[in-house]
């Protein structure tokens, strides 16, 4: 029963945060009505069988009873907004403007002439440009970017030195991230699939308490808002907290990590830890800056 | 590198026309068109890529070898083809018969294409979440298997489940990384985002072509068709549920291709009665898509597609629908 009620849940908040982002429902759905008011004119069946359907699964996905149908058969691993992919939601728009303007203009117009087809077109154009993005495409942020150049630097230097093979590198999340997705041999401490719940789907595998606090831990570190903080001596309780353990890094090693990734800016408070935990596993540590970051090597001195 | 890009360009079209070919060896009057004889090739190529990618799971062996096991399907496919070929060429000479007409909207919808491609190509990847093609390309090409190690870590694992295993997208980019010798990351972020596009063209192409029929001016309305498609996946491509998100940045998942293009097509295949077409893009999305155990969209595109078409010719709807019937009475 509860998952049903789940379910029920969902469907609700799923369409009004669909129709909240795609905006140009509204507008298929005028075209589905404005098709309605025409059918009788359309002699072709096959576009009469397109429109019909278009039509009832549009509905059948409106009504949370039917939609709640929809979300148990793609099951819950996708978006309630995914169901929407069995509706051509673009195909219908397309053909709803251009039939609409071919079909209404001249005769508003009261001409056949071609000027008043391409203000008709300008008039969709911008239709379409309000209810969409307004020009303003996805891009990738300047912080990722950033992050993607370091994790280059860092990568290059690693390949350089031949340190991936056999070796288990810990670092800040979108470090690793990027060296991961550049470099399969690449091993990592742990996997996107920490901070990205839905890569965590693809495998069996889950994550130790510690693995997690390790990973909390370094993200406190190398976050670069909280390194402006520390910067101008504003940083919070729990970035102190965090520059006074070593017990992470402790644990990291035990987990067969041997090359550290931190920021260099914190390398004050790093260096002695490291070394302390390099002494207690009787490791020698080895330290290179390779851009904004330190990369920390522990080795077993006789090998 | 420039013969693997040939055999991909030409390989569909000459796998897809000996598949239209053989279904319709019966009808002398059909004109094969080219963009369809490619889609058909496209979802036969992504079967003949599973059968590698198969028996890399199950008979865990490498995935070059996996590799020489698609090169003989191919050349195999390939042979067979070109003799289906031979036996009814007067059927591919006679592809099309009106000539090729530049008009604006034409022209407008290959420069919104060129533009979308330069965009694909030039700007950084969006890395969407739980995309994990890139380090699963990688991890296949740096231990010669499937799934040997984690994609994510890079270390040994308890395995992904095998609904998931069993799709082929990572392996057709692994091996075009390993035919081609190009990076990964321009592999999967470039070269197949910008291929993708071209196929939901043709896709697009094919349904807007059979949604305005041979009516006067209906090659103009296809073109307009097209360049309000294009814009649509221009100026809507604010989340990753929206098919312009999906063709601009992120061409290389397999709901893209499967919104993209197998949808489209599947619709075109009802509309058109071609029940092998759309049977092609189901079993190519179950490929390519992680339904779990179900059987994806392009069924309930097509059960809805007949459903539609069976209710327009019922007499029954007609009677509780007469201002939409017509004067013979009936819905479509």
């Amino acid at each position: 029963m509860n998952v049903l009620i789940d379910y029920w849940n969902l469907a609700l908040s799923g369409f009004s945060r669909f129709i909240a982002e795609y905006k140009y429902i509204a507008l298929v759905i005028c075209i589905m009505i404005y098709t309605l008011v025409h059918w009788k004119q359309y002699k072709q069946r096959k576009l009469k069988q397109f429109l019909l359907y278009s039509g009832v699964i549009i509905v059948l996905l409106m009504i949370p009873v039917s939609g709640m149908a929809f979300l148990i058969y793609q099951t819950r691993f996708y978006d309630y907004e995914w169901i929407w992919s069995c509706v051509p939601l673009t195909a219908i728009l397309s053909w709803g403007i251009v039939t609409v303007i071919f079909e209404q203009i001249p005769s508003v117009g009261g001409t056949t002439g071609k000027s008043t087809k391409v203000v008709g077109f300008l008039a969709a154009a911008a239709i379409l440009f309000i209810c969409g993005n307004r020009g303003v495409m996805q891009q990738v942020d300047t912080e990722t970017l950033q992050s993607r150049q370091d994790g280059r630097e860092i990568l290059e230097y690693l390949e350089k030195e031949d340190i991936l093979q056999g070796h288990i590198v810990w670092g800040p999340a979108k470090i690793m991230q990027y060296m991961r997705s550049h470099n399969g041999r690449v091993i990592l401490f742990y996997g996107r699939d920490m901070w990205d719940a839905k890569a965590g789907a693809y495998d069996y595998d889950a994550y130790t308490e510690e693995e997690i606090a390790c990973y909390e831990w370094m993200e406190i570190v190398s976050s670069p808002h909280n390194l402006y903080l520390l910067e101008v001596e504003q940083a919070p309780d729990d970035v102190h907290e965090a520059l006074a353990t070593e017990n992470h890094i402790r644990q990291a090693v035990l987990g067969d990590v041997d090359v550290v990734i931190l920021p260099s800016q914190i390398n004050g408070w790093m260096e002695r830890k490291i070394q302390l935990v390099a002494d207690e596993n009787a490791f020698s540590v080895s330290s290179k800056e390779v851009g904004k970051y330190t990369i920390w090597r522990f080795e077993v001195p006789f090998k | 590198m420039l013969l693997t890009g040939i055999v991909f360009v030409c390989f569909p079209i000459l796998f897809g026309t000996g598949i239209w070919i053989c279904i319709n060896r019966t009808s002398s009057d059909e004109k094969m068109h080219l963009w369809e004889a490619y889609l058909y090739g496209f979802t036969g190529s992504i079967g003949i890529f599973e059968i590698g990618h198969l028996a890399g799971i199950f008979t865990k062996c490498t995935l070059t070898d996996s590799g020489r096991i698609i090169t003989w399907v191919i050349v195999g496919a390939s042979i067979c083809s070109v003799a289906v070929l031979f036996r009814k060429i007067r059927t591919v000479v006679n592809l099309r018969k009106e000539p090729c007409k530049m008009c604006i909207p034409c022209m407008l919808f290959f420069l919104l294409m060129a533009v979308q491609i330069y965009c694909i190509c030039s700007a950084p990847v969006i890395q969407t979440d739980g995309d994990i093609t890139l380090e699963t390309v990688n991890s296949f090409l740096v231990t010669d298997m499937i799934y040997e190690v984690s994609p994510l870590t890079g270390k040994v694992f308890g395995g992904a489940p095998l609904r998931y295993e069993i799709l082929c997208l990572p392996t057709i980019y692994t091996l075009l990384c390993k035919w081609s010798g190009l990076e990964p990351a321009f592999i999967v972020g470039t070269v197949i985002p910008s291929a993708v596009v071209c196929l939901a063209y043709m896709a697009y192409y094919l349904l807007g072509r059979t949604l305005f029929g041979k009516e006067n001016g209906s090659k103009e309305k296809s073109w307009w068709f097209m360049v309000i498609v294009s814009a649509v996946f221009f100026l809507c491509e604010q989340s990753v549920y929206m098919d312009g998100y999906g063709i601009l940045h992120a061409g290389h998942l397999g709901t893209t291709i499967r919104n993209g293009v197998l949808i489209p097509l599947v619709l075109y295949a009802v509309l058109e009665k071609k029940w092998i077409l759309a049977c092609f893009c189901i079993l190519a999305e179950a490929c390519i898509v992680w339904t779990f155990w179900g059987v994806g969209m392009s069924v309930v595109v097509l059960a809805g597609g007949v459903l539609a078409g069976a209710l327009l010719q019922s007499q029954k709807i007609c009677r509780m629908f007469p201002d939409l019937t017509d004067e013979e009475g009936n819905l479509g």
